[in-house]
Formats: structure tokens, C-alpha cells, sequence
């Protein structure tokens, strides 16, 4: 017997805990912010509660330049997921400047438009009352 | 005290393998499932399912060890220990239950895995969960849900570091559905395809095309493991474990690996392949048949480059002109792998790297004395090389 569906056409909302926090808290205010460690002053993504490389646990929130370059790219031709069922859709694998890789979506653009180390700058979309997601957009194409 | 594996190998053995029929609605639950391809093992091995008196059950798995010694009547199971990550444990799993083997802890492990993955449990769909945690917080937002979305990703990026193109993917598609074409237990029996099939199917998450994803499944699977003198004397010819190996790899973030420096190499089959060489005393040269997780086709090419087969970003020629089929540089996935038998975490592909020492795989490589198998990865992975 099939798994009951959860049959939500909403969209999956990230699950933010207190490793989490500040990176979304500043999303909500339209900036990006990326954690450093404050011991060895790298970068990393996804947070985490110690550096991998000098395994410190003391943090700092920087914020990003918010600019990148695609890393890598996929287009989603037949929908997954009930929320996104609009396909064509593209999902980006963006490297920004300061080090860091993230997922994000690209707007504003055709999906054979889109292509390796493509500059983009980052924007943000209020997609709930109470939810803000990073997004990125051609760079000058704002 | 033993410092090293080769103080162990070929001192455990696998006995005894087997799956149910791959099909799209089995009619069974996964309890009944797991318990059909346990009996059909032990038959296999020519053992009594009472005999069993060790348990290893994947963390993705809903029918836990308890289930499976209530059901089969066990009195005690002396050992029961858990492998991680569905189709990355798997192998792990064999070496773990020949540690205990080994200690006396057990005299007959079994290693089991269970999903109607295609009537109940689809892993090819997000269904419309509404909260992400952990690595899923920083992806399903944007619309990357399954799987087939990661692996598409890191598809891109080798296309764009090596120049391969969808047309290279699809000669692993095509090899391995010939492979399944002449194994009665495989799905696609009887239903090879060309290259020309994978091209003209459709794309569904750009790269990947509908023939370079696993189809779902409802199936189980499983294998028993025992000590090399207990196994010499049962039905089969004992498959030797030579050497196994685990490995994860750096910043793995399953199954995307997004920020690891490269996101083309699998980091976790290089040491994997590395260790479980190593523990069996061989080199890559040395392996006659391969069986490796092939979730997606382009998945496979970097999985052989990165366990040492040929250069890296070389992978997409290696595969060309039947360089994967039987007969060719490096026969993989004898059976037809999940894209052609059938997908139950590699279960099957442990069940044909027996049948591979055993000689009696539908595509038998002449001669096999070495079967080396590399579990599922973008997760936690591992290697198992067995001998006769």
C-alpha cells in the first residue's frame, strides 16, 4: 500500500536550528551572510558548529559581497516534487567569491542561457509572509 | 592481536545469496519481502534459517533485526549490529559480519535489505514534504529534491572539466541492459537497447535522460556470511572474502558533495577501492569482473576512473565499444546492474559477484577468481573484493 502522500504543493522550507539561525535571520533582512571561523579565518557551507580545518568551535558571520560564479547547473525537465511542477525550472551550483559553494536558483534567464562560470550576484525573494529565500540573478541583470 | 586484514582473509566466506523478484508491486509487504530473500539465501547456502544467529539491517531499512528473529522463531541472536546508508554499507556490512564471525561471535550472519521502492516508497519523488533538515535544509528550498538532481549536478560539472557528452553516458546504459537481456532474472530480460534508444529518451533532469536513472523497484535482498570452514562444507563453493573496505570522503554532504574541492571525484570510492586492493592483496589489473553501484550512468563512469581503472577523465572512452560489456576491457555489472536487473540498495550486485566466483552468472567472465564489488556512494561507501 502506498505511503499516504503528503500532497502539500507548498514549498520545503529549510529546518532552522541554532547552527543555522543567524545565515536565515539574515537572509529575512535581505543580506547574505556566510560563517567563518573567527581561529583560522576559513570559510565554510553548509554551517556547522566547528571549523574542518582547525576544528575551533569559535564562529563569526560575515557578510558576503554576494557575488559568484556557476559552478555547475542542472534544468529539471519533469517535476519531482509537487510544489515544483512548473518545469522547466534550473537549479545552480553557485561558487561565490569568498570560497563557499551553494545551491540556489538562477533568475531571470533561459536555461540554455546559462553557462560555466557565469557571474551572478546574489538577490533575495520573500516567497512566504515569513520566509526569505536567496536566489541570484545574471550579474547586471538586475 | 591481529594488526591488519590480511590476517583475516579468506578466513570468512559468503555462503549463501538471494533476492526476490524485481517487479513493480511485489502484492507483499517489505516484512514478508525481507523474509522471503533470508529463506531463499539460506536455501542457497543449504543452512536452516534457525542456524542464523546473526543479524545486520540497513539504517534506511523499516523491517529492523527483532522483526526478522521473532518471524524466523530465533531464540537468541547473539550478534545484530546495523550498515549504513542503504546501498554504501552494504559490503561493510560482509567484513563487520566476518569480524564477528572471526571472534566467535556468530556462527551464521545474515545481511539484509528490503524496499517496495517502487508501490510504496518512491525514492525517484519527493512527496511534497514540507520541512528539510540537515543537508536537504540547503537544497530542497531550491527545487533540488531527489537524488537524480544531485547526481545531475555533478554530471554537469564533469561534462564541463572532461568534455564528455549525454551520448558517452549511454554506452553504460547500453552494456548493461545487455547484460540484463540474457538474465532471466533481470527485469529487462529479453529487452537490450541501443544507443540510439538512450538518446531518443527524454530528458528529465538535464543531463541525466530517462535511461541514465534506475528505474524503482519493489524487491529483497540478501546474503549470509560465514566462517571459511563452516562454508566449506555447505551447498555452494564458498566466495572468499579477500579484502572489503569503508570510506567517506571529504565534506560528503550526501549526496551532493557541493563543497568538496572537486565535485567529480568521489573521493569515498578512491579510498574505498584504495583499502579493500590493499586488504586483498591485488591492484585494479587484477580484477575480473567489477559490479558497481550505478544509480546513474555518468556515476559510473567517475566511479571507475576513481578506483583506478583508467585516468580521470578518461572514464567516458573507457566505457565506449563495449569496454564495460563481457568480453571487453573490464565486464561491469554482469548482471545488468539496477539499471537492467533490478535495484535493491546492491544486493544484487553482491549476489552476482558470487555468482562471478561461483560461475554462474548469466554473463560469465572465464575463470573468475577475482569479483570485486563498490557499494553505493555520494554516501558513505564500501568495497568488497571476494575470491573462490
Amino acid at each position: 500500500m502506498p505511503i499516504p502522500e503528503a500532497a502539500t504543493a507548498e514549498r520545503p522550507l529549510p529546518i532552522i536550528d541554532l547552527d543555522s539561525e543567524p545565515f536565515w535571520d539574515a537572509v529575512r533582512n535581505h543580506t547574505l551572510v556566510l560563517q567563518r571561523c573567527a581561529n583560522c579565518k576559513t570559510y565554510r557551507h553548509p554551517p556547522m558548529p566547528m571549523c574542518p580545518n582547525c576544528n575551533s568551535f569559535d564562529q563569526e558571520w560575515v557578510e558576503s559581497a554576494g557575488r559568484g560564479k556557476v559552478h555547475s547547473w542542472i534544468v529539471v525537465r519533469v517535476p519531482s516534487h509537487p510544489f515544483f511542477g512548473q518545469v522547466p525550472y534550473n537549479v545552480v551550483l553557485v561558487e561565490m567569491e569568498e570560497g563557499p559553494r551553494l545551491f540556489s536558483n538562477l533568475l531571470g534567464v533561459e536555461p540554455e542561457d546559462i553557462y560555466e562560470n557565469m557571474p551572478v550576484q546574489v538577490d533575495f525573494v520573500d516567497v512566504e509572509d515569513d520566509f526569505t529565500l536567496f536566489q541570484f540573478r545574471p550579474v547586471g541583470r538586475t | 592481536m591481529a594488526d591488519s586484514w590480511s590476517d583475516f582473509r579468506r578466513k570468512a566466506a559468503i555462503a549463501g545469496v538471494g533476492c526476490t523478484e524485481f517487479s513493480k508491486d511485489s502484492g507483499k509487504t517489505e516484512y514478508h519481502n525481507a523474509l522471503r530473500a533470508i529463506q531463499i539465501a539460506a536455501d542457497d547456502a543449504g543452512i536452516n534459517v534457525k542456524d542464523i544467529d546473526g543479524i545486520i539491517y540497513h539504517n534506511v531499512d523499516r523491517v529492523q533485526e527483532w522483526q526478522i528473529a521473532d518471524a524466523l522463531g530465533l531464540k537468541n541472536i547473539r550478534f545484530s549490529f546495523q550498515s549504513v546508508q542503504g546501498a554504501g554499507g552494504n559490503c561493510g556490512a560482509i567484513g563487520i559480519a566476518a569480524l564477528a564471525l572471526l571472534a566467535g561471535k556468530a556462527n551464521y550472519v545474515v545481511i539484509y535489505r528490503t524496499l517496495n521502492g517502487r508501490s510504496q516508497d518512491r525514492y525517484g519523488s519527493a512527496r511534497g514534504s514540507r520541512y528539510a533538515e540537515s543537508s536537504a535544509a540547503w537544497r530542497a528550498p531550491f527545487g533540488l529534491v531527489v537524488a537524480a538532481h544531485m547526481m545531475a549536478m555533478r554530471t554537469r560539472r564533469y561534462m564541463l572539466e572532461f568534455g564528455a557528452e549525454s551520448r558517452h553516458f549511454g554506452a553504460v546504459s547500453v552494456a548493461f541492459r545487455k547484460h540484463a537481456a540474457v538474465n532471466p532474472e533481470a527485469f529487462y530480460y529479453g529487452k537490450p537497447i541501443t544507443i540510439e534508444d538512450h538518446q531518443s529518451s527524454p530528458m528529465i533532469v538535464d543531463p541525466l535522460r530517462r535511461l541514465d536513472i534506475t528505474p524503482e523497484y519493489d524487491a529483497a535482498g540478501a546474503v549470509i556470511v560465514t566462517t571459511a570452514d563452516r562454508a566449506r562444507h555447505l551447498r555452494q563453493p564458498p566466495a572468499y572474502i579477500e579484502g572489503w573496505a569503508q570510506a567517506t570522503g571529504s565534506q560528503i554532504d550526501p549526496m551532493t558533495a557541493a563543497n568538496r574541492e572537486r565535485i567529480t571525484v568521489i573521493e569515498e570510492v578512491q579510498y574505498a577501492a584504495a583499502e579493500a586492493y590493499e586488504a586483498a592483496g591485488i591492484t585494479p589489473k587484477d580484477v575480473q569482473a567489477l559490479q558497481v553501484y550505478d544509480h546513474f550512468t555518468p556515476m559510473v563512469i567517475m566511479a571507475i576512473e576513481d578506483m583506478g581503472f583508467c585516468a580521470k577523465g578518461e572514464g567516458y572512452q573507457f566505457v565506449q565499444d563495449g569496454g564495460i560489456e563481457i568480453g571487453g576491457k573490464l565486464p561491469v555489472n554482469t548482471h545488468g546492474g539496477n539499471l537492467g536487473e533490478g535495484y535493491i540498495h546492491f544486493m544484487n550486485h553482491i549476489r552476482e559477484g558470487v555468482r562471478q566466483i561461483r560461475g554462474t552468472s548469466p554473463n560469465q567472465v572465464p575463470d573468475c577468481h577475482v569479483s570485486m564489488l563498490m557499494g553505493g556512494y555520494g554516501v558513505t561507501t564500501s568495497a568488497l573484493v571476494l575470491g573462490r
